[in-house]
């Protein structure tokens, strides 16, 4: 996903600062000169900040997968291994990682979920399903699947 | 048709994707508790150890963290390009090796419980 659209979206700034981000260019007359800077490309509009902002949601996504992992590591090893790693996850730096990781992975969910009605629109004959409908089912899709696990995991 | 790698890199990313979304919120609010001191029931030593211990816990566990690991994985090399990190072929490969590590390290853990 990010790949190509960097690239296009950052061919389409070349030429065109504030148009919206248009396919590759295909053939054209001499070389396609791109005067777009590597690493400040995104300031130029609002929608290639959201964008950067909806990937750098992986970096704590990721991060957090490493401590699932190493909490993994730690129930294997037994009882009191798992009871530390509980009492760490209580830590300040924990807490603000938590709060960090909670953020970016709702932000990544909604921006996942309202990409649906674009990544698969349903056609039902003539007509195609309402956009936000297809959005609307996974959000609900979402909602009762958490709660069946805050369920199953005890919270209430 | 041209041979291309992009299937086997894009399908786990997308399942990855989706599975992130429907997951990781909730689990990331379960361990937060457990981070605020309110150690939900179902993360203590006995209820994950059972969890863990089953075929289908091992299964969920195993799928949830690989996936999200992927494509975590995967995003990262975009985004990596997109700060003007632009050793592509670098970053791919340390990224991808890193999923991969994690996953194994996952699947040898579980078994072990």
């Amino acid at each position: 996903m990010g790949e190509e659209m960097s690239r296009n979206l950052g061919a389409g700034a070349a030429r065109e600062p504030q148009s919206p981000p248009r396919a590759g260019r295909v053939g054209g007359a001499g070389p396609l000169i791109r005067e777009v800077p590597p690493t400040t490309w995104f300031f130029r509009h609002p929608r290639y900040l959201r964008y950067m902002a909806r990937e750098i949601t992986c970096i704590f996504v990721g991060a957090y997968c490493v401590l699932l992992v190493l909490g993994l590591h730690s129930l294997a090893a037994g009882q009191p291994s798992y009871e530390a790693f509980l009492v760490a996850l209580r830590s300040p730096a924990s807490i603000i990682f938590h709060l960090l990781a909670l953020a970016a992975s709702f932000y990544h969910a909604a921006t996942w979920f309202n990409a649906t009605q674009k990544a698969m629109p349903i056609q039902l004959g003539e007509e195609f399903v309402p956009g936000n409908l297809i959005s609307g089912a996974h959000y609900v899709a979402w909602a009762a699947l958490s709660i069946v696990i805050l369920f199953l995991a005890g919270v209430f | 048709m041209a041979k291309s790698n992009k299937p086997i890199i894009w399908f786990p990313f997308a399942a990855g994707g989706t599975v992130i979304a429907f997951f990781i919120p909730v689990i990331v609010l379960l361990t937060f508790m457990a981070a605020l001191g309110y150690v939900p029931t179902g993360l203590s030593y006995d209820s994950m150890r059972a969890f863990a211990g089953s075929g289908i816990g091992k299964l969920v566990i195993f799928g949830v963290i690989a996936l999200s690991l992927w494509s975590s994985a995967h995003r990262l090399r975009c985004t990596c390009y997109d700060f003007g990190l632009r050793a592509d072929t670098l970053v791919a490969n340390v990224l991808y090796l890193a999923a991969a590590a994690g996953s194994i390290a996952t699947a040898v853990y579980l078994l072990r419980i």
